[in-house]
């Protein structure tokens, strides 16, 4: 009986186990596709948010400050250092600590724009609103704006950010564009403050220079840009060919390594005027994701374009870990970029700091003809050359005050000092990591707006970013400027809860001065402008301090060849090669490598292909510290004989995707700002077609006029960029008119201080809506 | 600190609570319906009070913060008197409080729910955070705080509009608005004491932002609260409400006023309680005391009492006189002000703004590029369809639910009543457009004042399509809820 039932009853079993594993696999199934349908519930009300999300990306990027209770104080006027040192991108507010410094409390002013001033500016002033100003927006006689000024007392005018159409449009356009009626004192951020003057004093103008990126110099001030209806390529081009336009390359971020060193090749094609940059953004040094600023930005290549493919190669070792970095085109009008042509290749070398020689040196990716130096002989090259390296950059000084005052990252800290300067000085305030990389840097402070005529003391308050271990203060001065510094220290200032009570027991003296001093008497003597030099490098700098081969080398246009040096010590260099046609000419450039110099020697072997009808070559390093003992030795330019240099194969996979997504989308693409996000008020179809580039050499220890013609029928916006002369050089673009042309013609004349010591100032106009507009005869003229 | 903690408890938490209690014990509201307009009309505590101290102001200008606190004080607490026994009951009810918002839907999985809520909440966290801890940095925020610390700074309303420049500072401002917004910072600035840093000011935005949150929810509670949360969440989701509530704007509070008012209209069109039409005028009253446009609740209300066949003629009339009256009571002072100084009761217009050379009208139309017909079109009148980066998908969500739940709309007194507020509003938008008048469409943020009307009728549609995708927990129908 029991043999009987149990096999049934096995068969029964099994069969029950069998449906119960299907039913707990069909169960589990349901269950899972449920949740997975629960969740594309929640992910559909989710997208719902993308948009708003978009704009709060702004806000979280720098979340630490929403655990600052100074920050959560800070609403009002006690606070305004500490809002305009968070908001220093804000260009609304940070015109008003010069408002704060500018002249008496009493004094009256005439605004252009009320909210920040009002709220902010603790200052009496009588706003473009008020209705005591319509008979003077009926008149068109500057006399009766003058009166008006006279009789109410008012010494200082203040113009915002876009003008508005009672000033563009009104008699008050006159009193601000003309030196004898009112002095440009002051500007940030595109605001500006004007003192009225009550004298009737000579104004003697003197012309500017114009430079093209190219190179070329001329001395007629007067051009004329055309922006028609449509995209680029239906411009019309008006003035020379040299004149590049701005293209950018769909920004394809290419990861890299800070421990890496690496090399882009390729080749470029067509016809016109070219350059090709690399870029890197700091990781995490601003408000808002769309506008970090550039850590570091390197020349590949300029020059002129050919249809024979230009080979070109550079190497590169990155600042940050993160960040990415990107490749941007810059063409002439007209120009013609072959783009089956254009490939970059980039491979990983690693390095290996132990002996700095070259055979230590690893290459990762295969490629042996960069650096196999082995095969070359160093003592027996015939056209070694040795070069005086370390000569000063004359025309800047920096100082790096103190290197490494140890600091605690999400800390608020204080610098203090007493100076004593005749001219703009500015100071940055660089964080470094805990091994001394720097990871973001404080936006220069001009110190004039710092310090406090009478006692010379100034103060500059800020937070450290999280992983900040030490912090470096520098001073650059400009040409014809002393800077006596005698006094520098670094106090823990209020950040957080604690920092604030221990501020106050240090006020009260019982904790005593909290923080680092680093008090160390500096005299940095007068600079001349007398020396200055101006050495072309693409259109920025990359000093304090750089040296020049003396030595010309000769060259065959289309040949490849080689150049290889020691160099030793500290900060960051470049190494760039200077072309020059028969006649001296400067035909372009190329960045052979950018990196980090070492205490160890290390061996560059570095290779270029010399453009069509070049002649000449010279090489050029600049580099970044004073510190250390930099050296340069054994520079030797090669003509390669037996390596080809090749440009696509070399691409390790990684890059390989990366520069394949370069190739795919379109670089034609206009460059177009994201300016319509920034600000609720413009409208959604505000576009920005490009803009043509014109570049004058302006200081801003001087104040410029600038007159011009604009025609067409939009809104639109004249801006001022202008690129400093920092290390890390960072271009400030202003507004310096904007306005309704609405069907005719209109004659403009602003003033402009450049906002900082620059090395060039770029003219660019942006239409917002409208059609097409005109801007001619733009003069540019220095007022004595 | 204490002293500023102190004053949000009493701005915030305890009038709130005595004026609900005054009103329930005046109305005879009890339970669920106390909770419910308790939840809706949450708000108007710190707006009673700020109406009050600029009565206050008018009558007895140029005293000392203290008496004024003082005075104010002694009003609360004979309000708090009056309403004690209904504020004791506030303890007992709140556990239906809580299962009111913790609730959910038979047929909606926890996952959803859970997800929902959290997602909803992390959003409000979010924005709270900005706009507690960002200093307020744009235009009109400033403006605001700036008019309210003159106030303090005179002890005096005396000169508010400031169409004739400010002694003092120069301040001008040609400005329409009642003083709603400023006078409650005006009061959190005098309970600390202070004509100078004061960061309690920017609490009145989080704050209706919180209120106007809860309104929503409470208001579509009744489509299950499925609906509820995906109308807070569809409300949130527009970028320009971000934006607004980050800044410290003032659209927030004067969207809680004007969203209340008609939640407390539509309950009086279905259930025909004297309170809810009380309610309904007070709200409306806060609408027109918030800010300008909430004018367009009279014309609109009177819309919705046109069609309202359902209830006679008579009563009509006597509702539209009862809410002209009291809204007028409370908020139709700045209006006759307005059209003695400007010749017209709303006009956002600067005086200066078309003389002589100014030309302003152009500048407005081409930096707001609303230039041709077509622009004008699309870009104004039709900008909630095609400003997708301002307004988020609501208005395509509430074309979805015209679409796939007009029964729905049609059987629900509130859903209705939005539904035609939304479309009067659109007529205006229309009428404006061919008379010729930018007056609306310049400007989008006038646009938000039907945006959480239309969120909640919007959110019927959502749920729909979210119930359409989520699974049904096992042996329940996805559509057992509704």
């Amino acid at each position: 009986m029991s043999d009987g039932n149990e096999t049934p009853g096995r068969g029964e079993r099994v069969a029950r186990r069998v449906k119960a594993a299907i039913g707990a696999t069909i169960g589990f199934a349901r269950r899972y596709i449920g949740t997975g349908r629960n969740l594309a519930a929640v992910a559909l009300v989710a997208a719902l948010f993308f948009a708003p999300g978009y704009y709060w990306l702004g806000g979280l990027y720098k979340v630490e400050r929403y655990v600052d209770f100074d920050y959560l104080t800070a609403s009002d006027l006690g606070k305004i250092d500490l809002i305009v040192s968070r908001y220093r991108d804000d260009p609304y507010l940070g015109i008003i600590p010069k408002v704060l410094k500018t002249g008496p409390e009493n004094a009256r002013w005439l605004i252009f724009r009320e909210a920040e001033f009002a709220y902010y500016g603790n200052r009496p002033f009588i706003a473009h609103t008020d209705p005591r100003l319509i008979p003077l927006y009926r008149s068109d006689k500057v006399e009766d704006a003058v009166a008006f000024l006279n009789e109410n007392a008012i010494d200082y005018i203040f113009v915002p950010y876009r003008h508005p159409p009672t000033l563009y449009n009104t008699v008050f356009k006159d009193i601000i564009g003309d030196p004898r009626y009112a002095t440009l004192t002051a500007s940030s951020g595109s605001f500006q403050i004007f003192k009225v003057n009550r004298d009737d004093r000579e104004i003697v103008y003197a012309p500017v220079v114009r430079r093209t990126i190219a190179g070329v110099e001329g001395d007629d001030a007067d051009s004329s840009l055309v922006m028609s209806e449509d995209d680029g390529a239906k411009w019309q081009h008006v003035g020379e060919e040299l004149d590049c336009r701005v293209y950018k390359l769909p920004e394809e971020q290419f990861p890299v390594q800070a421990d890496y060193a690496y090399r882009i090749q390729g080749s470029l094609a067509g016809s016109g005027d070219a350059r090709l940059r690399l870029y890197q953004y700091e990781p995490d040094a601003a408000d808002r994701f769309w506008s970090r600023p550039i850590a570091h930005e390197q020349l590949v290549w300029s020059g002129r374009l050919s249809q024979q493919p230009l080979p070109f190669s550079s190497q590169f070792e990155p600042d940050f870990e993160k960040g990415g970095f990107y490749f941007r085109v810059e063409v002439s009008p007209g120009a013609k970029l072959d783009l089956s042509q254009f490939n970059i290749g980039a491979e990983e070398i690693r390095r290996d700091d132990a002996t700095g020689d070259p055979e230590d040196w690893n290459i990762v990716n295969g490629d042996d003809a960069i650096l196999s130096s082995e095969k070359y002989d160093f003592a027996t090259g015939a056209q070694q050359q040795s070069v005086i390296w370390g000569m000063r950059r004359p025309h800047t000084q920096a100082k790096y005050v103190n290197l490494d005052i140890p600091v605690a990252g999400n800390a608020g800290y204080e610098v203090r000092g007493t100076a004593q300067i005749d001219g703009p000085v500015y100071m940055v305030v660089l964080f470094l990591d805990d091994e001394g990389e720097p990871i973001s840097r404080l936006k220069d402070a001009n110190l004039s707006d710092l310090i406090d005529p009478e006692t010379g003391q100034f103060s500059l308050r800020f937070s450290t970013p999280g992983k900040t271990r030490y912090i470096s203060v520098r001073y650059t001065v400009p040409p014809n400027t002393r800077l006596e510094l005698t006094e520098n220290q670094v106090h823990r200032a209020g950040g957080g809860v604690t920092g604030r009570i221990g501020a106050l027991f240090g006020n009260l003296g019982l904790l005593g001065a909290s923080g680092a001093t680093m008090s160390e008497p500096v005299v940095v003597a007068n600079t001349t402008s007398d020396a200055y030099r101006e050495l072309f490098v693409g259109d920025r700098l990359f000093d304090a301090y750089k040296a020049m081969g003396d030595t010309v080398f000769r060259v065959e246009p289309g040949q490849d060849y080689r150049v290889r040096f020691k160099a030793s010590g500290q900060g960051r260099a470049s190494m760039i090669a200077i072309f020059r046609d028969d006649n001296g000419n400067l035909l372009g450039t190329t960045g052979l490598w950018h990196g980090r110099l070492r205490p160890q020697t290390r061996h560059l072997n570095l290779r270029y292909s010399a453009p069509s009808n070049v002649r000449f070559v010279h090489y050029y390093l600049q580099f970044s510290t004073e510190n250390g003992d930099v050296s340069v030795a054994d520079l030797r330019h090669d003509r390669m004989q037996l390596e080809q240099v090749v440009a696509d194969d070399l691409i390790s996979s990684i890059d390989r995707i990366a520069i394949e997504n370069v190739r795919r989308k379109n670089p034609y693409k206009p460059w177009k700002m994201m300016e319509d996000n920034l600000y609720v008020g413009p409208t959604k179809s505000c576009t920005i077609t490009a803009r043509d580039y014109y570049s004058y050499h302006l200081s801003s220890s001087k104040r410029y006029l600038i007159t011009g013609t604009l025609e067409g029928d939009a809104y639109l916006s004249l801006y001022a960029t202008n690129f400093d002369a920092d290390y890390l050089p960072t271009p400030v673009r202003d507004i310096i008119w904007s306005g309704v042309v609405a069907d005719g013609r209109r004659d403009f004349s602003v003033q402009y201080i450049p906002p900082a010591e620059g090395r060039s100032t770029l003219f660019s106009l942006t239409r917002h809506g409208g059609k097409r507009i005109k801007l001619s005869n733009l003069k540019i003229r220095e007022i004595k | 600190m204490v002293l500023e903690i102190l004053s949000l408890l009493v701005v915030y938490a305890i009038v709130p609570i005595v004026i609900s209690g005054a009103l329930a014990r005046a109305f005879r509201y009890s339970g669920e319906r106390a909770m419910e307009a308790a939840v809706l009309s949450f708000g108007f505590g710190p707006m009673a009070a700020g109406w009050l101290l600029e009565w206050m102001f008018r009558i007895a200008p140029h005293q000392t913060a203290a008496s004024y606190v003082a005075v104010l004080s002694a009003v609360i607490l004979v309000l708090a008197l009056y309403g004690r026994g209904k504020i004791a009951a506030l303890g007992p009810s709140l556990p239906l409080l809580w299962r009111a918002f913790a609730a959910r839907d038979a047929g909606v999985p926890r996952t959803v729910h859970i997800g929902l809520v959290a997602l909803v909440l992390c959003v409000i966290g979010f924005l709270l955070l900005q706009g507690l801890v960002d200093p307020l940095v744009e235009n009109d925020p400033l403006k605001h705080a700036n008019v309210a610390r003159m106030v303090v700074r005179d002890m005096s309303v005396e000169h508010y509009p400031y169409a004739v420049a400010d002694p003092i500072t120069g301040y001008y401002a040609a400005a329409v608005h009642p003083m709603g917004f400023h006078m409650i910072q005006v009061w959190l600035r005098l309970l600390s004491g202070s004509a100078g840093e004061v960061w309690t000011i920017k609490t009145v935005t989080p704050f209706y932002l919180l209120c106007l949150s809860a309104a929503i929810f409470v208001a579509m509670r009744k489509f299950g609260t499925l609906t509820a949360w995906l109308a807070v969440a569809i409300f949130l989701a527009a970028p320009l409400i971000a934006n607004v509530a980050r800044i410290n704007h003032i659209d927030i509070f004067r969207l809680y006023f004007f969203f209340a008012a008609f939640a407390f209209l539509a309950r009086y069109l279905q259930d025909r309680l004297a309170g809810d039409l009380a309610h309904s005028a007070i709200g409306a009253g806060m609408a027109l005391y918030a800010h300008a446009a909430g004018i367009l609740f009279v014309p609109l209300a009177i819309g919705v009492f046109a069609v309202a066949f359902a209830i006679p003629l008579k009563q009509r009339i006597i509702a539209v006189c009862v809410i002209l009256a009291v809204a007028g009571l409370i908020g139709g002072r700045q209006y006759v002000v307005n059209y003695q100084l400007y010749g017209s009761p709303v006009t956002s217009k600067e005086l200066v703004w078309d003389e002589g050379y100014v030309q302003g009208s152009l500048h407005t139309e081409y930096t707001r590029n609303i230039i041709t017909p077509y622009d004008k079109v699309v870009h104004g009148a039709l900008r909630g369809f095609t400003q997708l980066n301002r307004f988020g998908f609501t208005y395509w969500l509430f074309v979805l639910t015209l679409i796939i739940g007009w029964r729905k709309i049609l059987a629900d007194r509130t859903a209705a009543t939005f539904t035609l507020v939304i479309g009067g509003f659109g007529a205006g938008v229309l009428l404006s457009m061919l008379l010729g008048l930018d007056i609306i469409i310049k400007n989008p943020r006038y646009f938000l004042t039907i945006h959480p009307l239309m969120s909640a009728v919007a959110a019927i549609g959502l749920a729909a399509v979210v119930r359409l995708v989520m699974a049904s927990p096992r042996g329940e129908p996805a559509e057992a809820a509704t």
